[in-house]
């Protein structure tokens, strides 16, 4: 009964968002843009950074599990080696955040390149089992390897990105339009993905790889360019993340937690969906900053809270299927359209 | 197209309701009370909730058992004017990303005049540089990260530094029990490491003879060949740079093969587990601490009690550097005489505070300097020692 009731709002809404995309993303757009000029307070664009921050964790992530639908409890340790290669790159060999950030994303993409090569003939738990021992390998490099990670000490001074001679940083904005950039990038390119051969492959993995395999369709290859894709964001992510954090990093902000948080963002926003990784990231940055009057019993509430959520609602809170009819490719329109023809032709 | 903009949506409301959020948040819980002009607030942030809140909830009960004694003694005199104390909490969770957005909240709040806080050494460091930039006095009593204070010079540090620390350990070891020969034992984790590197200049800046130093993990608990190695150089006392993990068991091998031996260790070797451990083979074992709540000075005892008396247990070091740190900074508020940030730095530094945890004095760069008291296990209890 409530689900029909919630998919008749729905409908309309989706027509209406449909039919006013243009104005609607024109305004939200220069709404957000213009957010540190409203005179939006250093805490409000610390929290803002963060959600965005989160987003773009969780639609790295999301390539993975929403998409080819593989569990991976080691994001933290991709969000690392992210995090380090910029931070050493810019503070002991000079370089720029950009190319700095551009080669920490490059190297986690190329280590879940290595990663994926053997473990994702495995599936379902076995891999999820061996990410999670990949975030803990990570971090245990990052503590021992001292003559390069300076170990438990951390990586501190490490500089602000430039643009053009102008220092970003939170107070004058810079740090939430950076992140804002990064974020709808990213948010550009999972969407061009899905919406590609390659990203309707994925999910025909996720939905059956038995079947896919049996259409022809070499799932280990796609599952490795997924597990790239997804290291790669999570890996820019990081490098992000050096910046925002006082310029100082160390292992402890990599630990397990980290992992599942990027987890539970996806799954409470919704697996598969985009909109749902801003969301489910806004509710969980969120919720502990404003209840924080509540002290201890917030996180009380907030387990309350993830538990009857997947009781209730396991597609995470946007994870609604689309009402709208199915917008055909171009090609296969052309096609029809051409079938259409020949047979009025006829 | 429609999803990014469902996304777009969503996120508008999102903003709302962060601005919204943002904008209002106590954080605390504690009534604003700005507009009399008679509240200096201090912050206590640190871990509330999760696996070290005992340590953040350690902090802020000290910090309220000051602010209640200042309060009761008619408060804080800046000038002509009086002001009252208020403590205001905040939970970082001991995580860096909360230290951080707790941090911009401290600093976009003007009637806070210092934070006393942060607990684990990464979260100090992160958050530090958000208040030197907004000139916000940060002490914090237990970071032990070598480059905290220097950050800047509203960081400060009321922790004990290892090298002062290691220099009572060794002036124990060769001034006191006059050891001929002198071994080091250390722990192979970061702090272990220092420490024992420490303890060997400490002494041979004394004047002392070291003749061996040793190795161990910090999980093992077989120190056959450790004992061979010292016995074979003539070794009287050890210095050892270990937790009591490390210090009770070998203090029980050095006692089953009947090597007399001194123990000297760290102001961590203070706790009851380490007697509770190596039980009769304890006794003798030396160590500098910071604070010693069998300390027979009456002001002391009046504080463990009162701690007590309020909270049900006796505080611990760390806790009594957090009460001592409130303390400081009261004082130095005091002594600037106004509720200028920069003069109370200034004043910060000329801090000589007869504390629970040691005289303290601040070095040029913000790092406590103690004077260590001595003790010892004798009859399965710590006592100051005797020599």
């Amino acid at each position: 009964m409530k689900e029909k009731k919630s998919l008749n709002l729905l409908a309309p809404f989706e027509s209406f968002v449909d039919k006013f995309k243009v104005p609607l993303s024109i305004l939200v757009g220069a709404f957000l843009i213009a957010v540190p000029f409203l005179g939006a307070s250093r805490v409000a664009m610390r929290n803002l950074v963060m959600i965005f921050l989160y987003a773009m964790l969780g639609m790295g992530l999301n390539v993975l599990l929403g998409y080819v639908g593989q569990v991976s409890l080691g994001h933290a340790g991709f969000y690392a080696i992210g995090a380090y290669t910029s931070a050493i790159l810019t503070t002991t060999y000079g370089w720029s955040f950009w190319t700095g950030a551009i080669a920490g994303a490059c190297v986690a993409a190329l280590i879940g390149f290595l990663l994926g090569l053997p473990t994702l003939r495995l599936s379902g738990t076995y891999l999820t089992i061996v990410t999670l021992g990949f975030g803990e390998i990570v971090l245990m490099v990052l503590r021992q390897w001292e003559s390069v990670t300076n170990g438990n000490y951390g990586i501190r001074s490490i500089p602000v990105p430039e643009l053009f001679g102008w220092e970003l940083t939170l107070s004058n904005g810079g740090f939430y339009w950076l992140i804002l950039f990064l974020s709808t990038v990213t948010a550009i390119a999972c969407y061009t993905i899905k919406n590609s051969n390659a990203g309707r492959t994925l999910i025909a993995i996720k939905e059956d790889e038995l079947a896919a395999t049996m259409m022809g369709i070499k799932t280990t290859r796609y599952k490795i360019l997924a597990f790239v894709v997804s290291a790669f964001i999570t890996g820019l992510a990081g490098a992000y993340y050096s910046v925002i954090n006082n310029g100082y990093i160390e292992p402890n902000n990599f630990v397990f937690n980290y992992s599942i948080q990027i987890l539970s963002v996806v799954i409470v926003g919704g697996m598969g969906t985009i909109r749902g990784m801003y969301f489910g990231s806004a509710l969980l940055m969120m919720f502990p900053q404003v209840f924080r009057f509540l002290n201890q019993w917030r996180f009380v509430i907030y387990g309350l809270l993830l538990v009857l959520m997947m009781q209730f609602r396991p597609q995470g809170a946007l994870g609604w299927q689309s009402t709208l009819p199915y917008k055909l490719p171009r090609r296969a329109k052309k096609a029809l359209a051409e079938r259409e023809k020949a047979k009025t032709v006829q | 197209m429609k999803k990014v903009l469902a996304v777009l949506l969503a996120l508008a409301m999102v903003f709302v309701l962060v601005a919204c959020g943002g904008g209002e948040t106590p954080a605390g819980g504690e009534t604003e009370s700005g507009a009399e002009g008679g509240v200096i607030k201090i912050a206590v942030a640190g871990p509330m909730t999760g696996d070290n809140a005992e340590y953040g909830i350690g902090f802020a009960n000290a910090a309220k058992l000051v602010a209640e004694q200042v309060n009761a003694e008619g408060g804080v005199k800046v000038g002509d004017a009086t002001y009252t104390v208020e403590i205001v909490e905040f939970d970082d969770k001991n995580e860096s990303d909360e230290a951080l957005t707790i941090a911009e909240q401290i600093v976009s709040t003007p009637d806070i005049y210092g934070v006393i806080g942060h607990f684990s050494s990464g979260v100090c460091m992160a958050a530090a540089p958000t208040y030197q930039d907004a000139q916000y006095i940060n002490i914090s009593p237990t970071s032990s990260h070598a480059d905290y204070s220097s950050i800047g010079d509203y960081i400060f540090r009321n922790n004990t530094v290892i090298t002062v620390e290691t220099r009572t350990g060794a002036e124990i070891a060769i001034n006191d029990l006059k050891g001929t020969s002198i071994g080091v034992l250390s722990i192979d984790t970061e702090w272990g490491q220092s420490a024992g590197n420490a303890m060997e200049e400490n002494v041979k800046d004394l004047g002392g003879n070291l003749a061996i130093r040793q190795e161990v993990a910090a999980t093992q608990t077989d120190f056959a060949t450790e004992i061979a190695n010292f016995r074979a150089q003539n070794v009287d006392v050890i210095l050892v740079a270990g937790m009591y993990e490390t210090l009770a068991p070998f203090a029980l091998a050095c006692d089953s093969s009947d090597y007399d031996v001194k123990l000297v260790g760290c102001s961590n070797a203070y706790t009851t587990s380490l007697i509770d451990i190596a039980g009769e083979a304890a006794e003798g074992i030396y160590a500098p601490v910071a604070f010693f709540a069998g300390n027979p000075d009456p002001d002391v005892q009046a504080y463990v009690k009162a701690y007590t008396d309020k909270y049900g247990a006796a505080p611990s070091a760390l806790t009594t550097q957090a009460y001592d740190s409130t303390y400081i900074l009261i004082e130095a508020i005091e002594r600037a005489g106004s509720l200028d940030r920069e003069a109370i730095k200034d004043a910060m530094f000329e801090t000589n505070f007869d504390g629970m945890s040691g005289p303290t004095t601040f070095d040029e760069i913000g790092d406590a300097m103690k004077v260590f008291t001595k003790i010892m296990v004798k009859d399965g209890e710590f006592v100051v020692a005797e020599f």
